[in-house]
């Protein structure tokens, strides 16, 4: 399966990625209309101490201890995709707790969000790699 | 602090309406022009520092940037134009010569625009590059001015050595410490991917880019930093740089405060030393001196690589190449004076040499006139721009072209010629490790090769229209080129005839 | 008889007729040559012997003032280009001031045995491709044509006026002991106009002038040659071979043929040219064959190397006067031949070199030499259309450009060898041929002597490139 991979070594910590995702989950079409003056939630945050950075996402573990832990049955596995059905998330926490790479986060409306590399919203394709401008996140096979 | 009397020369034009105050640009820009304002939540910029590079525009998701020229003016005087003025403010102030990088941004004529190709029609069959052979290979060295043969009457195919290009264009000298690992490393990566040639430059070779050798040139300056035994045998030839187009006659200073632990080992001086290249070379102060460096050369790699000369276009420098091509150096490769540099002297890189148009079509005449075009190669550098640039080259003369400009522009350089401030926004012209890595060497690869091969494309498109299917055959071919708006003198040293002759 | 009708023909007429016959002409053409035997109307009016004048040799008589010393080391190293006949034309541009590129016709026949036969096959076969060119130029080549004076070069000379002969004899007579000297006979042709004087000179080196040149004999006599050529205004050496002729003018190649009275020569070997020049530049000197020393080149095709190539040649003393592409293709293949030594196969690797991936296919030893060959006489590749006939001394080499964007036609039958642009060409005077092929681009057909085999070509097949 193709998943996200992080190259630290060429992170720029430039947070275009963050932004990016947020747009391309906001089901707006254009980006300014999606993030002008709005919170920023991104599925996918930049970590970054001194000189090392690298943006982490949902790595689409092959045995998601989130999809174990969630009490509400809201997350699946699909084709080795992980998505969450925000209908049946209680707002419980459970997954974040589980999730050891910190990849779920609450929403902005409260319940919980991850990447599901893009290919459940109208990109089909990972929207971070494709704005990324140094190739520090690759979307391969591996 | 005094008067300021310098204006700054862009404004950073932001459209609030688009700003989504990701603060991508604040974080980009090295020149710290952007900030974000907490009180008003907006972000803001400060143009005076703004060296127009790009970076932020290029980067910003929302296409919120533009940088624009000011309109802030002094009275109109055609003599005392504003940047003279602008000049002498800087001058007065510092007290010191004014640097500059990259070529020289001045208005001369740019001959390769006053040339016109030609093209089959009826009376010759123009050639489909998509169905038929088209051939770019180009061999660089000595040819055998008599065929030998042995006992048995075979031909001794034993020649002096060759370079073989793919495409008769190759990447020139650029020093690891004028620009950076990564740029280095992007150019070697393409040129063995291309099947060409990249050039250390003066500063040496580190040891991560010894594997490449095959398609390096190593450079030997007036400096000679970095050179040694195992040096000269690294590359697949080497080339003795007498000068540089930008700055003929000029040498060279890096500074101390680039010289980091990488750079110190690789160019063999210590840590935070000044490098200094010495305007000539110290034992060749005549053509005799510099024949006796080309043999020492050879001598030291037992005469299996092809030996450069690179010098700069000068005012003789028919005469100089012909000294050259008699001085056993198998290669000449000319620098015009539009060629780019990391840091020269404004006043020497705008009024020093001549185009290397004009001089290419000197030199190769006059080799031509003296028998002896076949003792040498000829490269040309010095703003080659485009494919057709790269064709009108060959046909006046050439057997390859050297780009360097071109190549720093694919991996992202938006020559803001700021290159001397060691600051560079892409990752090219800096060592500092935090811009450096913005140079991703597959991506600059890529584009390298990308270049060179869209490039190579249009060659074999025009030359198939001209019904020529082997670059060889359109070497010196100057029928093929025809001047427009030019006169005598230039049409005469230049060997064409005007459109329409 | 096709070739009669279009000369009576004019104007709007004349251009719809020459279209049709253009569409119909090959298949036509053979149909007639193959089922029809009608006379041309030209084999009747040749009934003039063998003029013997030119034998009756007489050295010049010596009070010619003397010119001023010429020394031929002089044709070496002035650069400046002259306008060949200059002043003689004006009206239109001449050879040597526009490249002027042109489409022909071009035949070719030996015997390997060596037996000698007359200009009248090569005229036969070459008046069958009459539309291929268009009156402005035609010619022939004879090998074996002068065997009384086979030691001797035969220089023939084209002038423009007494005084450019004058100059011109004087100049020879001061390099060359000259054994013999002749007009060359002529038939006149109402379709020929405008000639010059042709004379005919057999000379040798005058051995002092020889030997204090440092030169060979051959390279000597091809400056000598050069010189006049460059530097005698209104004299043109046309032909400067041993034991050769060439024979050209202004006109359809058939009327050249009977101009020069053909018949009346014997050689084993003739090639002959048709002309289509894009212009009229109308000079004699122009038409093909182009030779130097015993090497002639007839040509069809405009190649797209031709200024590369001259730019290259022009350094080893060679001067492209004339602007053509056979000129500078015969100064090529002197160079290569003579100066360097390459055998004729190995001078088609090198002005049609192989594409480097026909190159790479083959096997080491081979891919040494053709890398060597390519790579060091890079800029003798010869690119665009052509195919081209050249004779030498003992034999002929055709050869097509690499993609074979002329026609040329081989064939065989018993001793004889032919080449031609077309097949009717070849079907005209030989019907029935053993073997008929079309060679391929770039590989070249050599046909030597029988008698030849074993000597510096030793190597080559008495038709290779098959
Ligand atoms: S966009 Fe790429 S370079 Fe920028 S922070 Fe994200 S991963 Fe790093
Ligand atoms: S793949 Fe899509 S959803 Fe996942 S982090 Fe990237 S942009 Fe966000
Ligand atoms: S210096 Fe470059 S990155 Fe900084 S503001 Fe100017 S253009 Fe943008
Ligand atoms: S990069 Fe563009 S959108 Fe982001 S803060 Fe700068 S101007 Fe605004």
């Amino acid at each position: 399966m193709k998943r996200i991979y992080v190259n630290e070594q060429w992170c720029l910590a430039c947070h275009l990625c963050e932004y990016y995702c947020a747009y391309a989950n906001s089901g707006l079409l254009d980006m300014v209309q999606a993030l002008k003056d709005k919170p920023l939630h991104p599925r996918i945050q930049v970590e970054q101490k001194g000189t090392v950075s690298f943006a982490v996402n949902c790595r689409h573990c092959s045995e998601p201890l989130c999809l174990k832990s969630c009490i509400a049955g809201a997350i699946s596995q699909k084709d080795g995709l992980i998505v969450i059905d925000q209908d049946k998330c209680v707002g419980c926490y459970s997954c974040i707790m589980a999730c050891p790479y910190g990849a779920l986060m609450p929403s902005e409306s409260g319940v919980m969000q991850k990447c599901e590399l893009c290919a459940t919203n109208s990109h089909g394709l990972p929207v971070c790699v494709q704005g990324c401008p140094n190739q520090a996140i690759v979307y391969e096979e591996r | 602090m005094g008067i300021n009397y310098l204006y700054p020369d862009f404004e950073v034009i932001r459209n609030q309406d688009r700003c989504i105050t990701c603060r991508v640009c604040e974080r980009q820009c090295a020149n710290e022009v952007h900030s974000f304002d907490e009180a008003t939540g907006r972000m803001k910029a400060d143009e005076s520092k703004c060296v127009n590079c790009h970076r932020c525009v290029s980067l910003c998701p929302t296409h919120a940037l533009k940088i624009v020229r000011t309109d802030h003016i002094f009275k109109e005087n055609a003599n005392w134009k504003g940047e003279v003025i602008q000049d002498i403010y800087r001058q007065a102030e510092s007290g010191g010569v004014l640097l500059a990088s990259m070529g020289t941004p001045k208005d001369y004529p740019v001959y390769w625009d006053k040339m016109l190709v030609n093209a089959s029609q009826v009376t010759n069959p123009s050639i489909d590059p998509l169905r038929e052979p088209m051939e770019t290979r180009t061999y660089l060295g000595q040819k055998a001015s008599a065929v030998t043969r042995d006992t048995n009457g075979r031909i001794i195919t034993k020649t002096a050595p060759q370079l073989k290009l793919e495409i008769p264009i190759m990447f020139s000298a650029m020093s690891y410490g004028s620009i950076s690992y990564n740029a280095h490393k992007s150019l070697a990566l393409a040129a063995q991917k291309l099947g060409i040639y990249y050039n250390t430059g003066e500063g040496g070779l580190h040891e991560d880019f010894y594997q490449y050798g095959k398609n390096t040139i190593v450079q030997v300056a007036s400096g000679r930093f970095g050179v040694h035994p195992g040096y000269l045998n690294a590359g697949a030839a080497i080339e003795i740089k007498m000068g540089q187009g930008a700055k003929p006659g000029i040498g060279g200073h890096l500074p101390g405060s680039k010289i980091g632990e990488d750079i110190s080992k690789t160019r063999m001086i210590p840590l935070h030393s000044d490098a200094i290249s010495p305007a000539p070379h110290h034992d060749i102060y005549s053509i005799e001196d510099l024949r006796q460096l080309v043999f020492a050369l050879k001598e030291a790699t037992a005469y299996t690589k092809p030996v450069i000369v690179k010098v700069a276009a000068v005012h003789n420098i028919s005469a100089i190449a012909s000294g050259i091509a008699r001085s056993g150096a198998d290669i000449i490769a000319i620098d015009g004076f539009r060629g780019g540099t990391g840091a020269a002297p404004a006043r020497t890189r705008d009024n020093v040499g001549i185009p290397i148009e004009l001089a290419l079509a000197s030199v190769d005449e006059r080799l031509r006139q003296e028998g002896i075009r076949g003792n040498v190669s000829l490269v040309v550098g010095g703003s080659i721009r485009s494919s057709s640039d790269v064709l009108k080259a060959v046909a006046l003369g050439a057997d390859a072209v050297y780009v360097a400009t071109s190549a720093l522009i694919a991996l992202g350089c938006h020559l803001c010629r700021t290159c001397h401030s060691g600051k560079c926004n892409w990752g090219i012209a800096t060592q500092n490790p935090e811009l450096v890595k913005r140079l991703n060497p597959e991506i600059g690869s890529e584009r390298l090769v990308n270049l060179i091969t869209a490039w190579n494309h249009e060659l074999k498109e025009m030359m198939g229209g001209m019904g020529i299917n082997s670059i060889e055959a359109l070497r010196g071919n100057r029928l093929m080129l025809r001047g427009i708006g030019l006169n005598e003198t230039e049409l005469q040293i230049l060997g064409i005839k005007h459109a329409g002759a | 008889m096709l070739a009669y009708s279009n000369c009576i023909l004019h104007g709007a007429d004349a251009k719809i007729m020459l279209l049709t016959l253009l569409l119909l002409y090959v298949p036509l053409s053979t149909y007639l040559q193959k089922h029809l035997t009608i006379p041309s109307p030209r084999d009747k009016q040749m009934h003039f012997r063998y003029d013997k004048a030119y034998s009756i040799g007489q050295r010049r008589p010596s009070e010619v003032p003397r010119m001023r010393e010429v020394s031929v080391m002089g044709a070496f190293f002035s650069y400046p280009r002259r306008r060949p006949m200059n002043g003689y034309h004006q009206k239109t541009p001449l050879e040597g001031e526009v490249r002027i590129p042109s489409g022909c016709a071009i035949s070719g026949i030996i015997s390997r045995s060596g037996n000698r036969f007359s200009g009248r096959e090569a005229i036969s076969s070459i008046a069958v491709m009459h539309d291929r060119s268009n009156g402005l130029g035609g010619g022939f080549a004879g090998y074996g044509i002068y065997p009384e004076y086979a030691d001797f070069y035969a220089l023939h000379v084209f002038y423009y006026s007494s005084e450019a002969k004058r100059s011109c004899e004087e100049f020879l007579e001061e390099h060359f002991d000259l054994i013999n000297l002749s007009k060359i006979p002529t038939t006149k042709q109402h379709a020929i106009t405008d000639e010059p004087l042709i004379w005919r000179y057999f000379v040798t080196p005058l051995p002092t002038k020889l030997a204090s040149s440092q030169l060979d004999e051959k390279e000597y006599t091809s400056r000598c040659v050069i010189k006049v050529n460059k530097e005698i205004d209104g004299a043109y050496v046309f032909s400067s071979g041993k034991n050769m002729g060439v024979f050209k003018a202004v006109g359809y190649p058939e009327d050249v043929g009977e101009f020069y009275r053909l018949d009346d020569y014997e050689g084993y070997s003739w090639t002959v040219h048709g002309r289509y020049p894009t212009n009229t530049p109308g000079w004699w000197g122009g038409a093909h064959p182009f030779s130097l020393l015993d090497y002639s080149v007839v040509h069809n095709g405009e190649i797209s190397s031709y200024d590369a190539n001259r730019r290259f040649i022009e350094m080893f003393g060679y001067a492209c006067t004339l602007m053509t592409d056979t000129e500078v293709i015969t100064y090529m293949i002197d160079y290569l031949n003579r100066k360097q030594g390459l055998s004729f196969e190995e001078v088609a690797h090198v002005i049609a070199a192989p594409f480097w991936s026909t190159i790479e296919g083959k096997s080491q030893e081979e891919r040494e030499v053709y890398t060597y060959l390519r790579n060091t006489f890079a800029s003798m590749l010869i690119t665009g259309p052509f195919s081209i006939i050249l004779g030498f001394s003992g034999g002929l080499m055709a050869l097509n450009d690499r993609l074979k964007l002329r026609s040329l036609v081989a064939a065989e039958k018993d001793d004889r060898v032919y080449l031609a642009s077309e097949e009717a060409a070849i079907r005209v005077i030989c019907p029935e041929p053993d073997r008929l092929w079309y060679p391929s681009g770039g590989k070249p057909v050599i046909v030597t002597l029988d008698s030849q085999q074993g000597g510096q070509d030793g190597h080559q097949l008495p038709v290779s490139g098959l």
